[in-house]
């Protein structure tokens, strides 16, 4: 067999079970980072005999009580539907991890092996295009339970991700514009370079305005506070998920934190280095530390980045209330999309203005 | 042969959706199928080597016009009856009979003016990003301009349709509840 499908079989397994596995622990930090924020103490009880971890024991006993819960339908929800709409939610989520690099090339035994189970060159567009399946599985839960909050929740759902789709992909634009490239993994390898020798050249220092626009974008595409309107509680009870329970509901709650290690993991890549380690390129760490450390290097880099942005999704909910609907609907259509359209216009003026200069002097 | 295959387990799965989609009666479900077709279709391109041509599918069809077709759907919430209703009248006899009329066109086309070749694999990179972009701006620049623009005329239509209000208060920048 060929080194490269062995290896890509190791991907295509472990990327999925590394995103999978990092839902407890999610789950746990924000549990506990809610705690912290709020100056009380948490879930803290679970324990085997004297052990409880801080509390970390408390995803098992989560998933243990999903698992054994009765798989319960209410009488007239869709047959069909009902118990689909979680599977579209999750499997969008994992499936948009394919393309997300986690360190750069290895080169194993006459091989050069990318660090995504896939790099396409048109990676980014692949993640907008399977992150917008997940729309389907909300609305479909909404309608499918036969509730009328479900179904306002899922119709809410679809009209904000949407409305934020759009600023999504835009205020990306500008970022992409300056890499002139669509490839996940090229577009970490452009920002090894620094400026005056000390800063790192990573997109948010490039596109501010962008990042800005496109972090805002992700907290609604996530469904996140302080745009979680779809499931607001004071309102919808529970939003499109009032109906479901068990595994049924955890994989909801697993789409959206797999989401959140998504949209973390795709700020990253484009605004944040991906997988650089600061002031050290690729070549310059290898001939130091040799390629096993390289790896492990580049790697622990784009974990700690994404860990810290999946920390400011928690610590962002935890700190701001809820939008009104209106509200949301304003800030995405008449705030950041028209500023997205700048922030690309902008762009390509200075980079046209650039090239005329390059071509003329 | 893995990827015959996949090609015969992907257009099997497109032709019963497609077929799923017209005959339903629910129509959410007449939308799934469409979704589910038009993702097999993604994959048919994918088997092309034309995979940003079926990420594009899945984006824009799956992933943008289908959740509004949904959203619409649910949004006038029609129920199995109402759709049903007069099943067996004349209009609906007449539309089977162009659909049919489409069906044979097609056939005679296809077997008639190719003579029955098959043509062979598009040039390679062809469906690449590279291609697309140049082709878009290079020899579908007016065509994709004129649509553009066409979309936004349609756009501004409707909002000007659906505004409530006369049309002086509209001119005045006073339109109805918006």
């Amino acid at each position: 067999m060929n080194i490269e499908y062995i290896a890509g079989i190791i991907k295509a397994v472990t990327i999925p079970v590394m995103a999978l596995n990092s839902i407890p622990l999610l789950v746990w930090m924000e549990r506990r980072g809610s705690a912290f924020i709020q100056n009380r103490h948490g879930p803290n009880r679970a324990n085997i005999g004297p052990i409880t971890l801080f509390g970390l024991l408390h995803p098992f006993a989560d998933a243990i009580k999903c698992v054994f819960k009765e798989p319960f339908r209410p009488t007239k929800a869709h047959p069909i539907f009902y118990p689909l709409a979680p599977a579209l939610v999750v499997v969008p989520a994992l499936l948009t991890l394919a393309v997300v690099p986690l360190a750069d090339h290895i080169f194993l035994m006459g091989a050069e092996i990318p660090m995504s189970v896939a790099e396409l060159e048109y990676g980014i567009v692949y993640m907008f295009a399977v992150s917008s399946i997940s729309v389907l599985g909300i609305t479909l839960a909404g309608w499918a339970s036969n509730n009328k909050f479900s179904l306002m929740g899922g119709l809410r759902s679809t009209a904000q991700m949407i409305s934020y789709e759009l600023s999504l992909g835009l205020s990306i634009f500008g970022a992409l514009l300056v890499y002139g490239s669509l490839n996940p993994n090229e577009i970490a390898r452009l920002q090894g370079e620094t400026f005056f020798g000390v800063i790192p050249a990573w997109g948010v220092l490039m596109q501010p305005l962008g990042f800005l626009l496109f972090l805002i974008a992700a907290f609604a595409e996530a469904n996140r506070n302080p745009f979680d309107l779809p499931e607001g509680e004071s309102e919808l009870v529970a939003g499109y998920h009032t109906e479901y329970g068990g595994m049924k509901f955890s994989m909801f709650m697993m789409g959206e934190y797999v989401a959140m290690v998504t949209l973390s993991a795709l700020t990253v890549t484009l605004f944040f280095g991906g997988w650089q380690v600061p002031w050290v390129t690729t070549e310059a760490l290898q001939a130091t530390v040799g390629q096993p450390l390289r790896v492990l290097c580049q790697f622990l880099a784009f974990a700690g980045k994404t860990l810290f942005f999946c920390w400011l999704f928690i610590w962002v909910r935890w700190t701001l209330p809820r939008f009104r609907y209106d509200q949301l609907m304003r800030l995405g259509w008449k705030v950041i999309l028209p500023l997205s359209i700048v922030n690309v216009f902008v762009t390509a003026l200075v980079l046209l203005g650039l090239g005329w200069m390059k071509g003329t002097l | 042969m893995l990827t015959t295959a996949i090609f015969y387990v992907l257009s099997f799965v497109c032709i019963l959706a497609a077929l799923m989609t017209v005959t339903l009666s629910n129509p959410v479900s007449c939308a799934l199928s469409l979704i589910l077709c038009l993702a097999c279709l993604a994959g048919l391109y994918a088997q092309l080597a034309a995979g940003y041509v079926a990420v594009l599918q899945i984006l824009i069809y799956a992933g943008a016009i289908m959740v509004l077709f949904l959203f619409v759907v649910m949004l006038l919430n029609l129920s199995d009856e109402e759709a049903a209703e007069g099943r067996y009248d004349v209009i609906r006899g007449l539309k089977g009979l162009i659909c049919f009329a489409f069906l044979v066109d097609l056939y005679v086309l296809v077997e008639v003016s190719l003579g029955g070749r098959i043509y062979g694999c598009p040039a390679p990179g062809l469906g690449s990003l590279e291609a697309i972009g140049e082709l878009l701006f290079t020899r579908y620049m007016v065509s994709f301009e004129v649509i553009s623009l066409l979309l936004t005329a349609a756009v501004v239509g409707v909002v000007l349709i659906t505004r409530k209000g006369p049309a002086s208060a509209l001119a005045a920048g006073r339109g109805g509840s918006s």
